[in-house]
């Protein structure tokens, strides 16, 4: 396989240098093009440069509402599978984001800064960037999703340490009238929600949503609890899932209300940390609020002015049951309650100066973690903290000239906790020709470490460390974009990244029993370093292509690979009309190399997803049908080492499955 | 084992990868994507394509299918290479220039995003005249405008106003009803 993936993408590259001897369309040409086949012409020229949703000079994709159905994708964690350099790791409770070969176990998406249009979602306590099914947005109101790689704490301050993943929702228009949507899937899966759009004649946009779901789950064996006295390891009925949310949006006038909440109710069937194996009662409850006043003003002298206010809540429910004997419920608790505000100021200054100014503040009203048992009473942690945090930077976007483009950026963040932070960034943008773009860019970006990493404790499984300090981040990176005849982009980068005081989790001795605990210690150096390169095409014919391919590197002081960090990376997703212009076939090919984990190695894996879609059956009527992981492939995912299960360092996924889907709009 | 063999393979791949991508260059300097304003002006040309005018007395079925281009320099090109093309079995003429008076002698004026200001008087100048009225500027279509060209994903698409074009007596055909999205006027 390692060696099939470079051979496609370079087959790939030499069909499209091949496509230079073909004429290029002009509007003349264009006009032969039918209707449908002008609307699915990609044009570069107009919109190549300008920095749309993001104000990273990076390395951007972006992933539409047309490839969330395509593909046939459930969750934001399958949005970023399907992209260039990125993975996911699954525990069967939470999704975790790997990138640039970073994805440590024990880490809950701290160093992904995760938005929904524009309102941070990491909370206060875990810093989770949430990825997977507990996300408190329906992905089907995504109406797209700008994932920036690199750091952006020059702009976006802590927790924009790898990257930057951006949602955007549906407007009013996206959904103009109401819609509803029925889904059913393997392991007795069902989803409904029902959404609406409108924008009203007096100019109010408003966009509501519920959603409600449910799963029994698949039954799971787990070879650690290979034992009659454990059923022989199989259990069922306990990988259950149930969540609802609702999202409305309303707009008027350059003010945008925006509110979400989502509870997800989701089965551990894993044993997790010594629990009682094969119990339904195992579960973690996860419940999400926000809102968030934004305010868009352009003003007459073109600049532009930005500003929001919001309240964020998360809550965590852990019910664990230990066997201590008798059988004890043990809980473990987390709240997370905060507020902000932040002012951007986007102008355009001497001509060819485009300063962005901005400040932010955020306080942390709860960062809380508590846990006892319920029956008998016994308290083991009981930790309320509250925090604040302010930001203030600037960025300049020099035009030196008309095909050099010169980016500089300055934040400074103070925390009530661990002091302030000064993070640049650069970037030197040259338009070579009008088909090729090279970028050089440096940044550096920090995260703090969090409330659970400094102060959760239980006796026997963990300790805090109060002592810990933030990481740092030093990258260099290097990006080609070269546009080609025939609707073609290919994409070469290799980035340099150099990481100071990595936060990791790592087993210490137990003075009190002689045992092993966990604790999250600042690790020394780490140095990654990868190359990728990417191929994308639209077709006339209407057949879309994007095709990446991965190899990176990451290592610690003392040399040795960083676990769950797979040296090669590929992906392919294409997608072709069928039938005329009925059908939509989507397919996507992972392969997710070799994987270091506790005490091993996980073996590569190619997952084969397969969507049909039909949008235009019937009017107003769309159907689609999936299968996840067509061949069946067996793989699984490193976890973080479990004090409570001690011999595991891998967790199963699943096997082939299914999805019908039905949406009616009115 | 493998190890040697992969740091060898790397740089090979990604050296034949790049020698791909710059062995396939045009000439330099020439665009290889089509710009935005050359398939803007494809859109046009297929709005006159499948817009159907209400007969006016003395009007030949021999008379050229006038545009009227109220547009800065950069579609210049784009829409010279459309004018002269056959429409409907009559030519299409791409005339600029006019002064917002003269809108009510053309059956398509296309109003670019750079004319934003002068928008609300060439609708005026339009108003219930058989004028097609195209525009790429925000909310075009809901500004009164009867269809708006927009960005989006890259890809260019279009909104109908139907109301303002059946208030002109002008019959927008379904290939376009069909695609477009349909707006309201605000």
């Amino acid at each position: 396989m390692n060696l099939r993936a470079p051979i496609l993408l370079l087959a790939l590259a030499n069909s499209a240098a091949h496509g230079a001897q073909a004429a290029e369309p002009s509007a003349a040409d264009l006009t032969q093009l039918s209707l449908e086949q002008l609307l699915d012409v990609r044009v570069y020229t107009a919109s190549r440069f300008s920095q749309k949703g993001s104000d990273a000079p990076s390395s951007v994709s972006v992933i539409t509402a047309a490839d969330i159905k395509t593909y046939g994708y459930r969750t934001l964690a399958d949005i970023l599978r399907s992209v260039r350099g990125m993975y996911v790791t699954y525990d069967r409770v939470y999704d975790y984001i790997g990138v640039r070969g970073f994805a440590r176990p024990g880490d809950y998406n701290s160093r992904a800064l995760v938005m929904v249009d524009g309102y941070r979602i990491n909370d206060p306590v875990y810093d989770t960037g949430s990825i997977g099914s507990e996300l408190v947005l329906d992905v089907d109101l995504i109406e797209r999703v700008e994932i920036v790689r690199g750091p952006s704490s020059s702009v976006y301050g802590s927790n924009a340490f790898f990257g930057v993943v951006n949602v955007i929702t549906k407007s009013a228009q996206d959904l103009n009238g109401a819609e509803i949507s029925a889904e059913a899937a393997s392991y007795g899966t069902w989803k409904a929600r029902a959404s609406f759009g409108h924008r009203f004649a007096g100019g109010l946009e408003a966009v509501v949503s519920a959603t409600g779901f449910d799963s029994r789950g698949p039954s799971l064996a787990f070879p650690e609890f290979d034992d009659p006295a454990t059923g022989n390891g199989v259990t069922r009925g306990t990988d259950y899932e149930r969540r609802s949310s609702v999202f409305a949006k309303f707009s008027y006038a350059g003010l945008t209300l925006e509110a979400g909440h989502s509870s997800r109710n989701k089965g551990v069937p894993t044993g997790y940390t010594g629990t009682v194996f094969n119990d339904a009662r195992n579960r973690i409850v996860d419940t999400q609020t926000f809102t968030s006043l934004g305010y868009y003003r352009t003003t007459d002298s073109g600049a532009e002015l930005s500003g929001r206010l919001y309240y964020g809540r998360y809550e965590y429910a852990g019910d664990y049951l230990y066997d201590a004997p008798p059988v004890t419920l043990n809980k473990d608790l987390a709240l997370g309650e905060w507020w902000g505000a932040e002012v951007k100021l986007v102008k355009t200054v001497f001509r060819n100066h485009k300063l962005v100014m901005g400040g932010d503040f955020q306080k942390n009203r709860h960062q809380d973690q508590t846990n006892f048992d319920q029956a008998p009473f016994a308290s083991y942690l009981d930790d309320r903290r509250s925090s604040r945090r302010t930001g203030l930077y600037a960025q300049d976007e020099y035009a030196l000239r008309d095909d050099w483009l010169l980016n500089a950026g300055l934040r400074y963040d103070t925390y009530s906790t661990i002091g302030g932070a000064f993070n640049p960034r650069f970037a030197l943008i040259h338009k070579m020709s009008q088909s090729t773009v090279v970028k050089l860019l440096y940044g550096t970006a920090f995260r703090a470490p969090n409330a659970y990493e400094s102060f959760y404790a239980y006796p026997g499984q963990q300790i805090g460390n109060p002592a810990l300090r933030p990481e740092k981040i030093k990258t260099w990176e290097a990006v080609l974009e070269r546009y080609l005849p025939g609707n073609w982009r290919l994409t070469a980068a290799g980035y340099s990244y150099k990481v100071d005081g990595l936060i990791s989790q790592v087993p210490v001795a137990d003075p009190a029993s002689g045992g092993v605990l966990l604790q999250y210690q600042n690790l020394g150096n780490v140095n990654a370093r990868g190359v990728e390169f990417e191929a994308e095409h639209s077709s006339r014919s209407g057949a879309r292509l994007r095709a990446s391919f991965t190899a990176q590197v990451a290592r610690d002081d003392a040399g040795a690979r960083l676990s769950n960090s797979p040296k090669h990376l590929a992906k392919l997703n294409y997608s072709t009309p069928l039938f005329g212009d009925r059908l939509r076939a989507g397919v996507e090919l992972q392969y997710t190399g070799r994987r270091i984990t506790t005490f091993g190695e996980t073996g590569g894996f190619l997952m084969t997803n397969l969507t049909l879609l039909g949008e235009r059956l019937k009017p107003g009527l769309e159907l689609s049908a999936s299968i996840y992981n067509l061949f069946d492939r067996k793989y699984a995912d490193p976890v973080a080492f479990d004090v409570g299960v001690p011999q595991r360092d891998t967790i199963r996924q699943d096997g082939r499955s299914f999805r019908f889907k039905l949406t009616y709009r009115f | 084992m493998t190890r040697p063999m992969a740091s060898v393979r790397l740089p090979v791949i990604a050296c034949a990868l790049l020698w791909a991508a710059w062995a396939g260059a045009p000439a330099y300097g020439a665009d290889p994507a089509p710009s935005e304003y050359a398939l803007k002006a494809a859109f046009i040309y297929n709005f006159a394509k499948f817009t159907e005018w209400p007969p006016v007395p003395g009007e030949g079925a021999r008379e050229p299918i006038v545009l009227c281009a109220f547009a800065g320099e950069p579609y210049d090109a784009a829409l010279a290479s459309i004018d002269g093309k056959s429409v409907q079995g009559r030519t299409l003429r791409v005339r600029r220039g006019l002064r917002p008076i003269e809108i009510k002698s053309c059956h398509v004026a296309f109003i670019a995003a750079s004319e934003q200001r002068r928008i609300p008087e060439l609708l005026r100048a339009a108003a219930k005249a058989p004028v097609l009225t195209v525009g790429d500027s925000d909310g075009f279509a809901e500004g009164g405008g009867m269809i708006g060209l927009i960005n989006a994903d890259n890809r260019v698409q279009f909104e109908i106003n139907n109301d303002a074009a059946q208030r002109a007596n002008l019959k927008i055909g379904s290939q376009l009803l069909r695609l477009a999205r349909l707006v309201k006027e605000r």
